[in-house]
C-alpha cells in the first residue's frame, strides 16, 4: 500500500501545485485469471493485471473526472496538468464539491472479510481441475439432451488506495472466486440454454459444483418444449435470480442523477407507502463477506445499514454529495451495495403449490421502462403454473406494467434467500400482473 | 453471468460512464453510392505510432511474438491500443463536469485451433509484454516453438478520417456546442423542466502485429452528441432523447444534424402526453425505416456470429444455403458506411473489413468470421474480428447491419394492416441465441387501424423468434435509411459501437406487450 500512498499524494500535490483548490484520488490495481473450458480442454485462458489512477478535480468552483492507465510518473504530471486546463474550460458549479469531512467519521473497523488471502495460491491448474469436475458434474444429468456444456471459472485480486485533499483517505483490498457452468440443449431445430453460477469472495463460500451442475440442469429442463401462452392478467412466481433483477429496476431511479434530472418515479415520496408491506428491503455494506461489502464509499463517506423500504415505505435515495447539494438534501451514498430484503417464511414449492393459474417466471429478456412515469416492459420465460404445477415450459412473452402499482401487489417473499450474490432477494409472488402472448 | 475481471476497477469514479442505448435521430437518408464511396487505399498516419511515443520497436514485437510461440502456439497476435477519451456534459443549464481517460496497453494473444490463451498488459516496457506473452502462451502446452513470418503492412479502403483527432479538440467549442444545444432545446416548448446534454469521444489508436505476417494500424474518431429532454404538462411528465453518433471529426457535427436532433427530441417527447397502450397479443407490425434496423441486430445479427454456429449454439448453426427469408429480403453487414458509428476500415486482428452478404434474397449465405472461425470453416475471415479494448480477446461482432430496399412504397406497407403497431423509436433489444427469441423495446410508436395510422404508443416490448420473424416478412419497402445514433452492442461483457440500417417492412406477426 505504501507504493500507492505515494502515488496518491504526489499526484494530490501536482493537482493543487497546478490550480486545484481540491482533489480525490484513487490508486487502484486488480490481477485476475479467468478461464472457460468446453468438451474437455480449455477454450479460453486469460490473465490480466490492471491499473487505474483516477482524479476527480475542483478548480475554481467548476469539476471534472479524470482516469489513465498509464502510470508512469511523468505521463500522471502531463495527465493532471491537462485535465486541469479542461476543468478551467467548464463553468462554475457550486454543488460540485468533495464529501463534507463529518460524513468521513465514524468508519467502521470491523474485519469486513471480503479478502481471501487464499486467493494468491490458485494457479491455472487449480482452474483446470475444477472446471473438469464441474463439466463432468453437468454433464451426468444424462436425462437432459444436451448438445453443449461451457465452464467458465476464475478468481481476482485488487487493491485500492483513496484519499482526498479535506482528509480522507482509505484503503481497501478484495478478492473474488467464481464458476458458471451453462448448458445448451437440443430442442428440435432450437437449442435453448440455461446457467448456473456461484460467485463469492471467499473461495469456501462458493456453492459446490455439484450444486452448480445440479442447478444448471434445474433450469435448463424448463426451456423443452417452450410455447406461447395466450394473454391474460396472471399470478407471477418470480424466482430469486428474476426477482433481484426486477427489484433492482424497480429501485433504479432512487439515484441522485435520476432525481437531479426530474426522471425519477420516486421524486417526492420520502416516506410515502409506495409497495405492499413486504417490502423491506434495506442495504447492508458492512454485511461480512458480501459480495459488495465497503466501509466506505467512492467519495469516502462512512457506509453504514440503511433501509430503503421499511413496510413498502420508502425511507431512502441513494443521493452522492452532488445530487444532495443540488436537491438541497443530506448525502446519503451514491449507490447500492448489498441489497437484502426480509424473508418470508415458506419456500419455492410452498409457494408454487397455491398459484391456480400462473407463470414462474425464471428468467427476463430485453425490455425496458421509463423512470420518469414507471411504465415497463419486458420479455418473460419460466413455466405455466396450473393448479399449483408446473405444467408447460412458456417463452415469448412480455409482462407489462407500472413499477408504481405493481410492487403493491407483492403477495408472498419466500425463505429461498442466497447468500452468494450482492442482491439477496428471495422468490416472490406478484398477482395480476398483465402477460401478453398470443 | 455478472462476475468479471473488472468489477474491481469498475468501482471508481467514472463507473457512471456506460453509454446508453438510446434512439436517435435520423439524418436524411443518404444513397447507397455516397456511403460506398471510399477513399484510395491509405496510407497509415500512425505507422510508427507505438515506435516514436512507447517505444516498441519492431525488434522488440518480433521477440515478444515469438515468446508467445514458445510453447508450441500455432500463430500468436500482439494487439496495441492507445486511447484517449473525453466527456462535456450540461445538466440543469450548466457545463457542470467533464471527464478525460487515457488507456494504454497490449494484448498478446496465442492460438492453437480454437483454443487461445491471452494476457495484457498496461506497460509496454519488453520485460512486461514478455510477461504477457509467456502467459498467453501457456494455452499451449507442446514443445515446439512456431515460427514469426515476415510482416506485410495491410492496406485497405477507408471510411473515415484517419488524421483526425479528438484529443486535439477545442474544449470551449465542445462546451458551446452543448450550451447552445441546451438554449436552442428549451426555446422549444416552454414545458420542458429539464434537459440534458453531452459530448463525449474516444480517439482509439490501434496496431495489429501477428506471426503470420499480419501489419495493421488504424485511428479511430468516435463521438457521440447525446440529448435528453424532461417534460412536464401539470402533474404529468415525460422524457425522451436522442443522439447523434459516428467515426467522424467535430465539424461533422452540423447544423442541419444538430437542428434534426433537437426538433426530434422534442417531437417525441411531446406526442408521449398523447401515448396510449396498445392491446397486448399477436399483432403485424410495421417497423420504420432506419433504426429498425434493431430487428436484424438481435433476430438475426447475433445468431450469424460464427463463434455461436462453431459451437452449433445458434438456431442458425444448420441453416446455410437455407431458405430463411422470401425473395424481397436481403440483409448485410458492413464497415462500409462512411462516417457510421459501426463504420471499420481494418479489424482488430489486422483483416480489412468488408460488406458481407449474410442473406440473399432470403437465402443464408455467410456468417461474421474472426480467424478463428474463419479457419474452422475453411472461409476467409469477413473482417468482423472485434474486440472492446487490449482488455479482450477479439470475437466475431456486427458493424452496421443493414436490410437491402425492396420494391414498395411504405404507405402501402401500412395500407395492409387492419389492427396493428407502427414502430418508430428503440431503447432496447436483446436476444437469446440457441432458441432465437429476441425483444426490443419501443419507446416511441403508432397505433395502425384500418390501414391508417393512428394514436400514439409508447413503451411496449416486442418478443419474437429469429427464424420465424424472418419468415414472416411479407412486404419490404424502399426508403432504405442509416441510423446514426449511438448504439452499443454487449456480448461476453464485451461492448461494441454498432449501427444498423433499414428500409420499412411489414412483419405478419410479432408478439407485443400489451395490457
Amino acid at each position: 500500500m505504501s507504493e500507492f500512498q505515494d502515488i496518491a499524494s504526489k499526484a494530490l500535490k501536482t493537482a493543487t501545485d497546478k490550480g486545484a483548490q481540491h482533489a480525490l484520488v484513487r490508486v487502484a490495481r486488480s490481477q485476475s485469471l479467468d478461464m472457460s473450458w468446453r468438451k474437455g480442454k480449455l477454450e479460453n485462458m486469460t490473465s490480466s493485471g490492471e491499473s487505474a489512477l483516477v482524479l476527480d478535480l475542483f478548480v475554481d468552483g467548476k469539476y471534472g473526472s479524470y482516469f489513465t492507465s498509464d502510470m508512469r510518473p511523468d505521463c500522471i504530471d502531463s495527465f493532471i496538468a491537462k485535465c486541469i486546463d479542461i476543468t478551467r474550460l467548464l463553468e462554475e458549479d457550486p454543488a460540485r464539491t468533495l464529501a463534507d469531512p463529518e460524513l468521513y467519521k465514524n468508519r467502521s473497523q470491523d474485519d469486513i472479510e471480503i479478502f481471501d488471502p487464499s486467493v494468491e495460491a490458485v494457479t491455472p491448474n487449480d482452474l483446470i481441475e475444477y472446471s473438469k469436475n464441474l463439466e463432468a458434474l453437468t454433464l451426468a444429468h444424462s436425462e437432459l439432451p444436451i448438445l453443449d456444456v461451457t465452464i467458465e471459472c476464475g478468481i481476482s485480486q485488487g487493491a485500492s488506495f483513496t484519499a482526498t485533499t479535506n482528509g480522507f483517505s482509505g484503503e481497501r483490498k478484495q478478492s473474488s472466486f467464481g464458476a458458471y457452468s451453462s448448458i445448451v440443449l437440443t430442442d428440435g431445430d432450437k437449442k435453448p440454454s440455461d446457467y448456473a453460477g456461484s460467485s463469492a469472495r471467499f473461495k469456501a463460500d462458493l456453492r459446490t459444483p455439484q450444486q452448480i451442475a445440479d442447478e444448471a440442469a434445474h433450469f435448463a429442463a424448463f426451456k423443452i418444449g417452450q410455447k406461447k401462452l395466450p394473454s391474460a392478467n396472471r399470478t407471477l412466481i418470480f424466482d430469486r435470480r428474476v426477482a433481484a433483477q426486477l427489484i433492482r429496476k424497480f429501485i433504479s431511479p432512487l439515484s441522485g442523477m435520476a432525481l437531479v434530472m426530474k426522471s425519477s418515479y420516486f421524486q417526492d415520496k420520502i416516506d410515502q407507502k409506495l409497495a405492499s408491506d413486504l417490502l423491506d428491503l434495506y442495504d447492508d455494506p458492512l454485511l461480512k463477506r458480501g459480495a459488495s461489502s465497503r466501509t466506505f464509499d467512492a467519495e469516502g463517506i462512512t457506509a453504514k445499514r440503511a433501509p430503503i423500504f421499511d413496510k413498502g415505505s420508502l425511507k431512502q435515495y441513494f443521493l452522492d454529495t452532488y445530487a444532495a447539494n443540488k436537491l438541497g438534501l443530506k448525502p446519503t451514498t451514491g449507490s447500492t451495495s448489498n441489497l437484502i430484503l426480509a424473508p418470508g417464511s415458506r419456500g419455492l414449492d410452498a409457494m408454487i403449490a397455491d398459484v391456480k393459474d400462473g407463470i414462474y417466471v425464471t428468467g427476463l429478456l430485453g425490455g425496458n421502462q421509463d423512470n420518469v412515469r414507471g411504465d415497463f416492459s419486458h420479455g418473460i420465460v419460466g413455466v405455466a403454473i396450473e393448479n399449483g404445477k408446473l405444467t408447460t415450459p412458456v417463452s415469448e412473452m412480455n409482462i407489462t406494467g407500472n413499477h408504481n402499482d405493481l410492487w403493491k401487489r407483492l403477495s408472498e417473499v419466500g425463505n429461498d434467500l442466497r447468500s452468494d450474490s450482492s442482491t439477496r432477494i428471495p422468490s416472490i409472488r406478484i398477482d395480476d400482473v398483465a402477460v401478453s402472448g398470443s | 453471468m455478472n462476475w468479471t475481471r473488472r468489477d474491481f476497477l469498475s468501482a471508481s469514479a467514472l463507473a457512471a460512464a456506460s453509454l446508453p442505448l438510446i434512439g436517435c435521430a435520423t439524418s436524411k437518408p443518404q444513397s447507397k453510392d455516397t456511403q460506398m464511396s471510399a477513399k484510395e487505399i491509405a496510407v497509415p498516419a500512425c505507422n510508427d505510432y507505438f515506435c516514436s511515443r512507447f517505444g516498441v520497436t519492431d525488434e522488440m514485437i518480433d521477440k515478444v511474438l515469438s515468446k508467445t510461440l514458445s510453447k508450441g502456439g500455432q500463430w500468436g497476435e500482439l494487439f496495441f491500443e492507445h486511447t484517449s477519451s473525453g466527456s462535456v456534459n450540461l445538466l440543469d443549464g450548466k457545463v457542470s463536469s467533464g471527464s478525460a481517460s487515457i488507456s494504454l496497453g497490449m494484448g498478446a494473444r496465442c492460438v492453437v485451433d480454437d483454443q487461445v490463451g491471452y494476457a495484457f498488459t498496461e506497460s509496454l516496457t519488453l520485460e512486461d509484454m514478455m510477461r504477457a506473452a509467456e502467459a498467453a502462451a501457456a494455452i499451449a502446452p507442446g514443445v515446439n516453438a512456431g515460427a514469426v513470418n515476415p510482416r506485410q503492412e495491410a492496406a485497405f479502403k477507408t471510411w473515415y478520417d484517419t488524421n483526425y483527432n479528438w484529443d486535439g479538440l477545442d474544449i470551449a467549442r465542445a462546451v458551446s456546442l452543448i450550451q447552445s444545444i441546451n438554449e436552442r432545446t428549451r426555446a422549444k416548448d416552454s414545458s420542458i423542466v429539464q434537459v440534458s446534454v453531452g459530448l463525449s469521444w474516444r480517439q482509439r489508436v490501434i496496431m495489429v502485429s501477428t506471426s503470420d505476417g499480419i501489419r495493421a494500424t488504424d485511428s479511430q474518431p468516435y463521438f457521440v452528441l447525446r440529448l435528453s429532454v424532461v417534460m412536464q404538462r401539470g402533474e404529468e411528465k415525460q422524457s425522451n432523447g436522442g443522439s447523434i453518433a459516428g467515426l467522424d471529426t467535430f465539424e461533422s457535427i452540423t447544423e442541419e444534424k444538430i437542428a434534426t436532433l433537437i426538433d426530434e427530441a422534442v417531437a417525441d417527447t411531446q406526442i408521449l402526453f398523447e401515448a396510449v397502450k396498445p392491446k397486448g397479443g399477436e399483432w403485424p407490425i410495421v417497423l420504420g425505416a432506419g433504426a429498425s434496423g434493431i430487428l436484424l441486430h438481435e433476430a438475426i445479427g447475433h445468431g450469424m456470429e460464427a463463434d455461436f454456429n462453431r459451437k452449433e449454439a445458434s438456431i442458425f448453426a444448420t441453416k446455410m444455403n437455407q431458405r430463411v427469408a422470401s425473395d424481397e429480403v436481403t440483409i448485410g453487414d458492413s464497415g462500409f458506411i462512411r462516417g457510421s458509428r459501426g463504420a471499420l476500415n481494418v479489424d482488430d486482428e489486422g483483416t480489412p473489413t468488408q460488406d458481407t452478404t449474410l442473406v440473399e434474397n432470403g437465402i443464408l449465405k455467410s456468417y461474421m468470421h474472426d480467424k478463428i472461425s474463419a479457419k474452422h470453416y475453411g472461409v476467409a475471415p469477413t473482417g468482423s474480428g472485434r474486440r472492446d479494448s487490449y482488455k479482450w480477446a477479439p470475437l466475431p461482432r456486427m458493424r452496421v447491419t443493414y436490410m437491402a430496399n425492396g420494391t414498395h412504397e411504405v404507405d402501402e406497407l401500412v395500407k395492409n394492416v387492419k389492427y396493428g403497431i407502427f414502430c418508430k423509436k428503440y431503447t432496447n433489444g436483446q436476444v437469446l441465441i440457441g432458441p432465437g427469441d429476441y425483444t426490443f423495446y419501443v419507446k416511441n410508436g403508432f397505433l395502425i387501424e384500418d390501414g391508417k395510422i393512428t394514436a400514439p404508443i409508447k413503451d411496449v416490448n416486442i418478443i419474437g423468434n429469429g427464424p420465424d420473424t424472418l419468415s414472416k416478412i411479407t412486404m419490404v419497402a424502399n426508403d432504405q435509411k442509416f441510423d446514426c445514433g449511438g448504439w452499443t452492442c454487449g456480448k461476453d461483457g464485451q461492448s461494441m459501437p454498432v449501427s444498423l440500417g433499414m428500409p420499412s417492412v411489414l412483419v405478419s406477426a410479432i408478439t407485443v406487450g400489451g395490457i
